[in-house]
């Protein structure tokens, strides 16, 4: 049964990768399809065509475009973005770094990017738990139930995403609430920061497993999907890998 | 003979040092007990052993007579536990899916889900809430969800760790209602807690842990005496202690 949000939804606490319960084209999509499209979506981004401007801004159109469809509330996520850019930067100092070219490094920069918002979206767009059922359908009738665990997994490690960073906010919450300075002490700092992140987290990590455990849960245990393949999702599939096709052979013409 | 018997439990995380030594515990049909004691007394340890989620070292855990003590799963699907960080309990994207997540692990059919999920709700007057992401919920709602999640896999005996921690003055009496209610409908509560003020009128049964073990079990009125010397904070009032029966934050 799907369940629509309902009032009070913006009020919640945006956390990175969490997903939002909406009723767009891209929630509308059986999630093996929004897993085929993004891993096409990755590769055409690794390719070595991929390395021209001209196609990597086609490319970066694509995630774009789809926050725009599905009314993205990316103005809430750049507020918790903060480590990414951080990682963004060291990536495209050091790119600079061995090529002396600063174009190369934005590339890197925006092809990174593009990850996290392929990454955003994805979350965004599909829940954890369907992901698995739809992983555990496909796979339990090949591998039996391996299938089932493995997609079982899949949804914990989906859930458990969010999870981090939200634990992350909250530890640097902890800290900025005692008024530690962010440029003090860096090295210390990110080193402390990282070590009591990761207690919280394994805290986290047992409470769930306590949860899961205290609720019967069983991953082998087969769990049926209420999603079927629909013209929308070969419409979708076919037209974001002729787009892609089309990137790749322009970014082969141009290199 | 009590409803549930728990003779000499012990338990260690290293087989060294005991956590639990020798506790023993009996809960009748349809009571409210309440168990307190100090900050590492063993509280919570005792109460995800008698869940199954700590597999426990010695002693009988029976409920009815029938001994679960080496059927952790069998214990883990009897007894319904309500963790003090609610939040860290609730799996589901919607409150409608988390209280279905232990009905499919029960593997009740969709079918019938419906029922179970929306008389839960009613029960935990969050029915008006079941589109909703947890997320979006407040402490007390949270609380309250995290109730109906357990309670709807129909458990023999709810227990609740600190179940009044970190909500204000509506959400306690909400909840508190709501556990009223539910040993009123026949429901078997054991409520771990350091506020005997908001509850102790409504239990039948006080006990209080030290060390590891339990040193007073007896009807409130006479526990209440002597847990002091526990460090167990009494209830006062303007003209000394407040009588057992003013214990309720329910007016």
């Amino acid at each position: 049964m799907r369940v629509p949000a309902g009032r009070g939804d913006d009020m919640a606490d945006v956390v990175l990768f969490s997903y939002r319960e909406e009723a767009t084209v891209l929630h509308r999509l059986h999630p093996l399809t929004k897993v085929l499209a993004m891993i096409a979506f990755s590769i055409a981004l690794s390719l070595k065509s991929g390395n021209e401007p001209t196609p990597l801004t086609l490319l970066s159109c694509i995630p774009i475009i789809m926050m725009i469809v599905v009314r993205f509330p990316l103005r809430i996520y750049v507020k918790r973005m903060g480590f990414f850019v951080i990682v963004a930067c060291i990536i495209g100092g050091f790119r600079y770094l061995a090529t002396q070219q600063a174009v190369t490094s934005i590339m890197e920069v925006v092809r990174f990017f593009d990850f996290i918002a392929i990454g955003l979206l994805f979350a965004d767009s599909t829940a954890a738990d369907d992901l698995s059922r739809a992983i555990g359908t496909l796979f339990g009738r090949i591998i039996g139930k391996s299938g089932y665990r493995f997609a079982a997994t899949v949804e914990i490690a989906l859930y458990s995403l969010p999870l981090v960073f939200e634990t992350v906010a909250k530890c640097m919450d902890a800290r900025k609430s005692r008024l530690e300075s962010a440029w003090k002490h860096p090295v210390r700092q990110s080193i402390s920061i990282g070590t009591s992140t990761l207690w919280m987290i394994i805290a986290r990590g047992e409470q769930l497993a306590d949860a899961l455990e205290g609720r019967l849960f069983d991953p082998s245990r087969p769990r049926k999907s209420n999603w079927s393949f629909t013209w929308c999702d070969i419409l979708f599939l076919l037209v974001v890998l002729l787009l892609l096709a089309g990137i790749w052979i322009m970014g082969t013409t141009f290199s | 003979m009590s409803y549930l018997d728990v003779r000499n439990l012990s338990f260690s995380f290293d087989h060294t040092q005991p956590i639990l030594r020798d506790v023993s515990l009996s809960i009748d049909k349809g009571s409210l007990t309440i168990l307190t004691g100090r900050n590492g007394s063993g509280k919570t340890v005792l109460l995800k052993c008698l869940k199954g989620l700590y597999p426990v070292s010695a002693g009988l855990i029976a409920i009815e007579g029938n001994q679960f003590e080496q059927a952790r799963k069998e214990r883990n699907r009897r007894f319904a536990l309500v963790f003090q960080e609610a939040e860290s309990q609730i799996v589901g994207q919607t409150v409608y899916k988390d209280i279905e997540f232990g009905l499919e692990n029960l593997d009740i059919p969709k079918s019938l889900r419906k029922d179970t999920i929306d008389s839960t709700a009613r029960l935990m007057r969050i029915e008006h809430l079941l589109g909703r992401r947890p997320q979006t919920l407040s402490g007390g709602e949270l609380r309250r969800l995290a109730i109906a999640g357990v309670l709807a896999m129909a458990p023999q005996i709810l227990m609740l760790d600190e179940p009044f921690a970190n909500l204000d003055a509506d959400g306690i009496k909400d909840i508190l209602q709501v556990l009223v209610y539910m040993k009123a409908q026949g429901h078997t509560i054991l409520v771990v807690t350091h506020e005997l003020e908001k509850i102790l009128a409504h239990a039948d049964c006080l006990a209080v842990m030290d060390q590891g073990s339990i040193v007073i079990e007896d009807v409130p009125s006479n526990a209440i005496l002597s847990v002091e010397q526990f460090g167990v904070h009494r209830p006062r009032c303007s003209c000394g202690y407040l009588p057992v029966e003013e214990m309720t934050w329910l007016t």
